[in-house]
Order: C-alpha cells, then structure tokens, then sequence
C-alpha cells in the first residue's frame, strides 16, 4: 500500500506542478492585454506597429485566431496579398471544422483539458458568426484585388457556410437534448452573473448569431454585377429578412430589373460604401461560485464563465456626399449583439463543462486530503484549482463593432463624402469613377482607414 | 492482473474501430439519381422541372407546326429568396429543345457582348479573310422569347419545414406580344 501511496503522491505532484506551470502560459492571461499593444497601435493608425506587436503573439494553439487578426491588420493597411493569405489559413482552418461539422454531430464534445484546467486550453475554433465574416473579408479582399470570378466563389462560400452551421447547430440542440438528463443550469441559477449584459432587444431580434445582412448584401452587389439576377434577387431578400428597418431604403431586389438595365455608356456609378466604426467587444472572466456536494461535505467551487461588459450607448454614426442623395444605413451588422448572442447560445454548454470541471477539481482535492495526512497537498491543489479557473475570452477583437452601409448610383467625379461616428468626424475627398465602385471605410478611435477599387 | 492486460489492447481495438468507422470514401453516384441531402433547392428539382417544362413546349402547337421557330432566353427571374442560380434551368431546357431539333435559338442578352465583340473582331480585314467572315447586319432577331419566374412559400415550425416551389414558363410573340405557351410546375419537399 506503501508504494501506491507514493505512486499516487507523485501522480498528484505531477499534477500539481502541470498546472502550476500552466499558471505562467498563455491559457491563463487575458486575451484583452494580449492584444492591447495591438489595438492601441490601430487605434493611433500605426498599422507597421500594430502588426509587428501581432507578431509577438504566440500562434501554436490560436492559429485561427492569430490569422484572423493578422488579416484584418493587414485589409487595414491595403496590403491585400498579405491579408489574403493570413485569411486563407485561417479558413482552412474553419473549412477542416466544416468538414467534422457535416458529418459528425459528437464534435460538441471538446478537448479534455477544457474540462480539466480551463476553455481557454482548447484550441480556438471561432464563434460562428467569425466564420461567416471571415467569408465575407475573403470576398472583399478578392473585390479590392479586381478578382472578380474569385469574389464570387467566396460569396458562394458563405453561403454554403451558413448552411453547415445551421445543420450542425441544429444537430447538436438535438444531441444536447437527448443527452441532457440531469439538472439543466441557467443563468438564473448563477446570481453574481451579469446575465442582463446578454439580454436586450437588439439581441433577441438576431434569427440567429451567425447570419449577417452585410454577407447577403454583397452577394446580391457581386451577382449584380455579374449580371446575374436570379443570384442577386435573393441576396438582396434574405439581407432585407435580416435587417429590414436597416435596409429598407437601401436599393435592392425590388428595383434589380431597372438598375440591371441601366445603359452601359451611362455616366453614373454604382457606389457601394461600407463604413465599420470601433471594434468587437471584450470579453472577461466572471467568477461564480457553485455549491457542489450536499451536507457536510458541501464545498464552494470558483467556476468561471465568460462576460461581457454592459453594452455602450450607441453612438450616432453618418455618412453624406455632398450633392448627392447617397442613402446610408447605420445598422446593417451590429457584431456587438451578434457577439453577445454567441455567447448566450453557448452559456448551457459552458455551464455544464464549468460544472463537470469544478466537479473534477474538488475530486482531487479530496483525493489529495486522503493520500496527505498534512492538507499541504489538497490545500495547493485546490489553490492551483482557483488559479487556473479562467474562462475563455478570446474572440476575434479587431473585428469592427458595428457596419452601415450606403449605396447610390452616382455620377462619376470628385465627390466629398462626410462621415461622423459618435464626437468624431472625418471628410473624404473620393473620386467616384467606374461602372460601379466598392468603398470601404473603418473608424478605430482617431484613426480612418479607407479602401477603394472601380470596375469598368 | 490478467484483466489489466486487456486494457491497451482494449483500448487499441476501441480506437481502430473509431477510425474504421470515420474513414470516409468517394462513390461516383447517378447524376439523375433522387437527391434529398438537404431541403434545398437542388439537383433533383432542377431535372424535374427543366424535363416537364421541355416535355410541355415539345407538345404545344408551336413546335408542332412544324416550323422550327426562332427563340431567345431570358432569365427565369428568382422570386424565392434561395440562392437559386436559373441558368440552369432555363439551359437545361434549351439543351433540350435544341437536341429535338423543333425550335432554333438565337444569342440571348446575356451572350450579346461576347457575339458583338466576335463580329467586331472578324471585321479587321487585317487578320481575317473578309470574303468569308462573318458580316455585321445578318443576325436575326427571334420570333418568340421564353421567360418566367419561380416562387416560394417557405413555412415551418419546430419539427417541420415545408417548402412549395412553383415554376412558371411563357413563350411570348415578339411582334404580337401574344402569350403562346405557358405551363406551369410545382415542387413540395418536407424535412421533419
């Protein structure tokens, strides 16, 4: 008995020192101050700072993430071969998921070590609504590189995205559902959470958190311009079932046939801006305490989960062109709410691995107080419990926190276009030139960036 | 302890099983073959609808006279809001008509440009033979045109969804604007 005593102490150290050293890894710093130098960098329109401060992250279990983010500095600074190819590895990365999703409904189960130390140990897979605008930036990223057929085959990836993930998720609510026999957790069980912060009107009236109007738009712009209406009609419908008061005014399917005619030699352009202000919300860490065992031996366990913040007041954006009746639409995307949605559909997952590991950490606590007459072991083990009780906060931050949209014909020339997001402002000289013209716009704190291209 | 010994090779036999059981293959399948993969518009619907449609023309008194008429294609305009690309629809009964050899087509909008710029390009005397290229002025415009649409009501609840298709065709006199053919066909596909 002697030795399997020792045996079982060494396992428990071995342990012990595992997440002990884990303490100093990446799993346990927060996502946020990773990246501050980063989105500090953006925000003060250092894009080379900004970048090579990327550079330092670490990519081993982030890949997608790091990608993500990459591609998105490198959209910003115009640098579309880089972008592009940032991008492209982080889709063969969701592209591998697509191909687990469409055939295996298990893949709701998750890494071990998310159930033994902490979610941020396992390997970023995106939220849903990251895949289909990472998509969506493959698309633009072909439309500013003038690849016209390949903007097309990326449109039609998003499409076929939002199908996987419909089925897949759909699959899974009915896996979930035949699998869960105990006792279903809600927020509601869990006081100390700010379950407000994931409740308002702007997210409930989400279809879902993955479906973007932006995505669907642009396909009906792209199809349109490919002359294909029977493409673009239905890009414009679904963008509109999406977000109808945003786009009402905006020109669509019920006028398709009328711009579809339009002369060729005409002087006008058909002008698509698209203008993103701020960036996607943080998450943090919120700690909850959970009773686990009865009576006596009853124990509080810190389980964690991920929070956001209250959402901030929504600042009053706008876009005109001078002479001209440009209609834009502030709302088209609202990644904030499609962020937190995310996050509320997946809180019963969340709450049942943060149970399952809390449950697993008192285990072997108590195991330890068994094999150690002294406490000191059990007393670390559940100290390096509590260390490493994080929640998972990545998510793709530099992703703007909201998209309008505006679209006109115009006729071609110089043409001032005044933009405002919240006390800042910002005029553009644009010369709005081609048959027709995709501009595109991002506000990060003082900085804009804009990105231009026109077709013939 | 004999008991314990099992257990890796217990383990080794659980995890071949696993990738046995994963590995996928490739099959070549019957392109005509009933295809139900999603509840979306797709392969299977598009035969069906381009086969009845063809079926309806090669039987309607226009083709039946005999007189090989002249057609252009327009776009079956997508009223639904599914990503349903039509030109195949509307190919594949051209395909179709044109195998019987009953009606002739001419180049539709869509191929204007590409016809265009061929004449164009024949007409440089400095490349090509102007005896024997092509002349400008000598197309001809069609007798007839063929259009249509095709809707949806899509409904749906927990269990079930329910989505109609309807398809409607025409072949319009181009001097006359008379309404010479029209059919129409439905689709309904259940997943519950």
């Amino acid at each position: 008995m002697g030795v399997v005593r020792s045996l079982a102490r060494g396992c428990y150290l071995a342990c012990l020192i595992f997440t002990i050293n884990l303490t100093g890894c990446q799993s346990l710093s927060r996502y946020e101050s990773r990246l501050s130098d980063v989105s500090e960098a953006l925000s003060q329109g250092n894009l080379e700072k900004a970048i090579d401060a990327h550079g330092y992250l670490s990519s081993n279990d982030d890949t997608l993430l790091y990608h993500l983010e990459l591609g998105e500095l490198y959209w910003l600074q115009g640098d579309y071969e880089q972008a592009l190819r940032s991008w492209l590895i982080a889709n063969k990365i969701v592209t591998s998921w697509e191909s687990l999703a469409r055939l295996d409904s298990s893949l709701v189960i998750q890494d071990v070590g998310s159930v033994l130390i902490n979610d941020k140990i396992k390997t970023y897979q995106g939220y849903d609504f990251e895949k289909v605008m990472l998509a969506s930036r493959i698309a633009l990223t072909h439309l500013m590189m003038k690849d016209m057929p390949s903007a097309r085959v990326a449109i039609k990836a998003t499409h076929e995205r939002e199908a996987v993930i419909e089925n897949f998720r759909s699959r899974q609510r009915q896996h979930l559902q035949a699998e869960q026999t105990e006792k279903n957790y809600s927020l509601l069980d869990f006081p100390d959470y700010p379950a407000d912060t994931l409740e308002s009107t702007d997210i409930s009236n989400l279809r879902n958190s993955y479906e973007n109007a932006l995505s669907h738009y642009l396909a009906g712009f792209v199809y349109e311009q490919l002359g294909e209406p029977s493409l673009a009609a239905p890009g414009y419908r679904k963008a509109a079932e999406l977000r109808p008061k945003a786009l009402d005014l905006l020109p669509g399917a019920k006028t398709l046939n009328t711009r579809m005619s339009r002369a060729k030699v005409d002087d006008s352009t058909d002008l698509l801006v698209i203008f993103e202000h701020g960036l996607a919300p943080v998450k943090k860490s919120i700690e909850i305490a959970l009773l686990i065992g009865q009576g006596g031996d009853a124990t509080y366990v810190p389980f964690s989960a991920p929070a956001y913040n209250a959402p901030q007041v929504t600042e009053d954006v706008g876009l005109t062109m001078r002479e001209s009746s440009l209609q834009f639409s502030s709302d088209v995307v609202d990644i904030d709410a499609m962020s937190r949605r995310a996050l509320k559909d997946e809180m019963p997952t969340i709450i049942a691995r943060g149970i399952l590991r809390s449950g697993v950490k008192v285990a072997m606590q108590n195991a330890a107080d068994e094999l150690d007459d002294s406490g000191l072991m059990g007393g670390l083990i559940g100290l390096a419990g509590v260390v490493t009780e994080l929640a998972d906060d990545r998510s793709w931050r530099l992703l703007p926190r909201n998209i309008g949209i505006a679209r006109q014909l115009i006729t071609r020339g110089t043409r001032t276009l005044e933009l405002r997001s919240g006390s800042r402002s910002h005029s553009l000289e644009v010369l709005v030139t081609g048959r027709f013209m995709l501009l595109f716009v991002r506000q990060v704190g003082s900085q804009w960036y804009v990105n231009q291209v026109s077709f013939n | 302890m004999l008991k314990t010994a099992y257990f890796p090779l217990v383990a080794l036999l659980m995890v071949v099983s696993v990738i046995v059981g994963c590995s996928k293959s490739v099959r070549y399948g019957d392109p005509k073959g009933v295809e139900t993969v999603t509840i979306e518009f797709g392969s299977t619907d598009l035969q069906s609808i381009a086969e009845q449609m063809t079926r309806s023309i090669l039987t309607s008194p226009l083709v039946v006279e005999g007189k090989r008429p002249l057609i252009t294609v327009q776009d079956v305009e997508n009223l639904t809001s599914e990503y349903i690309d039509t030109r195949g629809i509307t190919d594949s009964i051209r395909t179709e008509l044109a195998r019987s050899g009953v009606v002739r087509f001419v180049v539709d909008e869509d191929a204007m440009a590409q016809q265009i710029s061929e004449l164009d390009r024949q007409a440089d005397d400095e490349y090509y033979d102007q005896e024997v290229a092509a002349p400008k002025g000598e197309m001809v415009g069609a007798a007839y045109r063929l259009e249509g649409n095709i809707r949806s009501i899509v409904k749906q609840n927990s269990d079930i969804r329910d989505v109609y298709y309807k398809v409607n065709l025409q072949v319009w006199d181009i001097r006359t604007g008379i309404l010479e053919w029209s059919d129409e066909t439905e689709i309904r596909k259940v997943l519950e």
